[in-house]
């Protein structure tokens, strides 16, 4: 994997995870956060659930819908919805192979089985995936990450496990451009111009230094954010009231979520 | 400000000793008293204890050894209290920016505060204007310049406006011209009534900008006093491996040595512009 691959992919990664840590100001809010919330969330579960092909289609539909009323970027939702993609096809092309290729003897030749086993399996699966990222990334964008940890702190979340959930979506994308940084800087050092084998080896000798300046480095922003005043008990309880549309649109969500998994 | 005896201590720090996990001892019954509204300079070689020392004076490292207090109460009583009265802003920006955006950087300690979205809005834009950073409000801190990140992790902590500042190697990264207005910043922030204690191993900053030097040398105190007492003196110097400022050495390599140098570039042009006025007139 060439230097340049590799750091494009960290790199890409990072602000991808970083969608979910963006804050969003609470004026002009259509409905409560708690419905929405739910409401979405929901969504994402039932399409999971799901059977056919058609239930993660019209969620997809319904989130393109729902992020022109939100008036949330597209853009961000689409790079959620790719990486989850490739990494739902990454794992489901090997498998379904390898399907194939196991049933080759019993039915038909390998590439008629592989067709099929892709078809009723493999594209259902990915597009089930897809969909329940492009609805959870909705719901990050629409309320923004302390919004959303208000929400799960009215649904007795312990304030302990969000602060450190809160940590984490911060930290990740952090960490992995620590890991570029650290990449690139042993790649200066090597004398003869890049290769792939060279790249392996790099990422093979970098876990030990990552994990101990993650450790440092961890420890540096844990002082910095204290110093900030920042305390796991402050955030605060979502204390919203829920009117007459949030109960329509709650509703409407939660019929729809009940469709989608008998679909 | 008066000598050692006359000030009025803000935060003091008695007998502190620190020791690493690892062993290092970076402080060694270091005491050291800071006075309101004044600029005190913690300078040093590298690895001699000003960035332990800045830490364990915000109260985020306890000391194994002595005592630190804040307006007379120990620090271990005062708790998380201290923290809306002392600011920090680290040597590295990357371990102070976090968030997606310089505004949700800047605008993180408010929203902790609780304070409504449009009064977080009016402060963040506030300090943006006064750093000259509203250009980069909406940017991912990670995609900025070694000296915009300096000044976004200045604004993170100006922001909470805090009586005492502390500052971990402020200048370091920035432009001539950056390190200026910075100096010009904090010498406005100090006329305001604010405290501000920075370290610093570049003695012409040092002696530029402080009402009192501390100097550090392996984790000890070495020597203390008003810049022109102290970055003369080329013994205390020598010992915290520092050399003394650049006006001192010019004047020094002019005139020979002499009782009172200068240690301020515009000390060394007014004594050049009266010798060469002499010379003139003599002429």
């Amino acid at each position: 994997m060439p230097k340049s691959l590799l750091s494009s992919f960290l790199n890409g990664i990072a602000d991808v995870l970083e969608v979910f840590s963006f804050e969003r100001k609470e004026d002009a809010k259509l409905f409560d956060d708690r419905s929405i919330s739910i409401s979405l969330l929901m969504l994402a579960i039932a399409v999971s659930f799901s059977k056919t092909i058609y239930s993660p289609l019209i969620l997809l539909l319904l989130v393109a819908v729902l992020t022109r009323l939100f008036k949330v970027n597209v853009r961000y939702t689409l790079k959620v919805a790719g990486v989850t993609a490739i990494f739902v096809i990454g794992v489901t092309l090997p498998m379904a192979l390898y399907q194939a290729y196991l049933s080759c003897d019993v039915e038909g030749g390998l590439g008629a089985n592989l067709i099929s086993i892709v078809s009723d399996v493999a594209i259902p699966l990915i597009l089930r995936a897809v969909a329940a990222a492009t609805v959870v990334t909705l719901m990050a964008q629409c309320l923004g990450l302390t919004r959303l940890m208000k929400v799960l702190r009215g649904l007795r979340f312990p304030p302990k496990l969000l602060f450190i959930l809160m940590l984490y979506i911060r930290y990740i994308p952090i960490m992995l451009r620590q890991l570029v940084k650290l990449l690139s800087a042993r790649e200066a050092r090597l004398l003869s111009k890049s290769k792939v084998k060279n790249s392996w080896f790099m990422l093979s000798t970098v876990t030990g230094s990552l994990l101990i300046i993650g450790f440092e480095r961890a420890f540096r922003l844990q002082m910095a954010l204290k110093a900030r005043g920042l305390h796991y008990d402050l955030i605060p309880t979502y204390s919203g009231k829920i009117s007459l549309p949030d109960l329509v649109f709650m509703t409407l969500m939660l019929g729809l979520a009940f469709v989608l998994v008998l679909m | 400000m008066g000598g050692k005896e006359t000030l009025k201590p803000l935060i003091e720090l008695k007998d502190v000793s620190y020791t690493y996990p690892d062993g290092t001892c970076a402080l060694k019954r270091v005491s050291i008293r800071i006075p309101e509204k004044s600029i005190i300079a913690i300078t040093g070689a590298n690895g001699s204890g000003k960035s332990t020392l800045l830490l364990i004076m915000a109260g985020l490292l306890d000391p194994q050894e002595g005592c630190v207090r804040f307006r007379g109460i120990d620090m271990k009583e005062l708790g998380c209290k201290v923290r809306h009265e002392i600011g920090i802003v680290f040597q590295d920006p990357d371990d102070q920016l976090f968030a997606p955006t310089v505004y949700d950087d800047i605008a993180f300690g408010l929203r902790l505060l609780k304070l409504s979205e449009k009064e977080v809005r009016a402060r963040v834009y506030e300090v943006a204007r006064e750093l000259g950073i509203e250009s980069l409000l909406s940017r991912p801190p990670h995609r900025l310049s070694g000296g915009e990140k300096r000044r976004v992790a200045l604004a993170t902590t100006l922001v909470l406006n805090p009586p005492v500042l502390l500052l971990d190697e402020p200048f370091s990264d920035l432009t001539s011209y950056a390190a200026e207005y910075l100096m010009n910043l904090i010498v406005r922030l100090r006329d305001f009534g604010r405290t501000i204690v920075f370290t610093s191993h570049d003695v012409d900053i040092v002696a530029e900008l402080s009402d009192y030097v501390y100097i550090l040398a392996k984790g000890q105190l070495v020597a203390q006093g008003k810049p022109n007492e102290v970055l003369c003196n080329d013994e205390l110097l020598s010992k915290a491996e520092l050399r003394p400022p650049t006006p001192t050495i010019i004047y020094r390599e002019l005139m020979g040595y002499g009782d009172k140098c200068p240690i301020k570039m515009s000390e060394l042009l007014s004594i050049l512009n009266k010798v060469t006025a002499l010379h003139s007139h003599n002429e």
